[in-house]
């Protein structure tokens, strides 16, 4: 199964290289927290504070919980701190206490997200769509109006969906720390990927009239 | 092109097939389906990681570091 997944793309080899370099900052920052370094938890902190947010706002909606969720996720991330082993990256421990907490948060306050999948690509997409004509996806792309009907897509579609994206496009993670962080089997993580990607491309085609 | 060769496009864009999957994608009959969905994807994936609207920027330190200077150290458990 491991050889399944492996990588392929010299892309992939680029992102592994820079995180492996970041996972041995982390981990000598970690240790110094560990030792009681609140300094070093500072650096953490501004390192990875809008990739949390980015990750929370997939859960909760507005700048007002984001922040306070990401706030807690950090504390949490701080009182916990000698849970963490190095057996896997910190951001992939610090990633999954954000799904996490955003989960419990969204159970205390009943305010989860609604999704509207199929009314969104059956209904605002199509009529837009008649408007344009059939382009190269790069030149579509440079409408705003597709930027944000693809945002307004991110926004709509499952949050596990586009977590699994964002934690592979924003952060590079492979499929096998994305499967770390959301808890799930990597086949699901590469399904999830590939779920969220058909909704993009759906709204993409619907633009282009493909 | 069905949903199985898709997704093995998608993972491909992630560098994550093995060689059987590769071959299957290079020679599948429609060349030009598999381009056009081959470069979709790339617009996408290029569109999200430029598109500075998703990723969200926040300053929660004061906030966070304020509460955590006045916490004790953490201890091991």
């Amino acid at each position: 199964m491991e050889s399944h997944h492996r990588a392929m793309s010299s892309g992939q080899f680029d992102h592994h290289s820079q995180n492996k370099s970041a996972n041995q900052l982390d981990q000598k920052l970690v240790t110094r927290v560990q030792k009681g370094d609140r300094t070093a938890f500072d650096l953490l902190l501004v390192k990875y504070q809008n990739r949390v947010a980015s990750i929370v706002s997939r859960f909760v909606d507005t700048p007002e919980d984001i922040a306070d969720v990401t706030q807690e996720v950090f504390i949490r991330a701080y009182r916990a701190i000698h849970s963490f082993r190095g057996d896997s990256a910190f951001y992939t421990w610090l990633f999954r206490i954000a799904i996490n907490y955003a989960k419990i948060f969204l159970q205390k306050n009943k305010t989860r997200k609604v999704y509207q999948e199929k009314e969104y690509s059956e209904g605002q997409v199509k009529d837009q769509s008649k408007l344009f004509n059939l382009e190269s996806p790069e030149n579509i792309l440079s409408r705003p109006e597709l930027a944000e009907g693809i945002e307004n897509a991110l926004a709509v579609m499952p949050a596990e969906l586009s977590v699994a994206l964002i934690l592979r496009e924003f952060d590079a993670l492979s499929y096998e720390e994305i499967s770390k962080v959301m808890d799930c089997p990597i086949d699901s993580v590469r399904s999830r990927i590939f779920r969220a990607r058909e909704l993009l491309d759906n709204t993409i085609k619907s633009f282009s009239g493909c | 092109m069905n949903e199985r060769l898709k997704e093995s496009l998608s993972a491909l864009l992630d560098g994550e097939v093995n060689e059987l999957e590769l071959q299957r994608i290079l020679t599948h009959e429609n060349r030009q389906e598999v381009s056009a969905c081959w470069q979709r994807y790339h617009a996408v994936k290029e569109w999200i990681q430029v598109d500075s609207s998703l990723r969200v920027k926040i300053d929660i330190r004061l906030a966070v570091m304020d509460v955590i200077n006045n916490d004790e150290p953490p201890h091991k458990a």
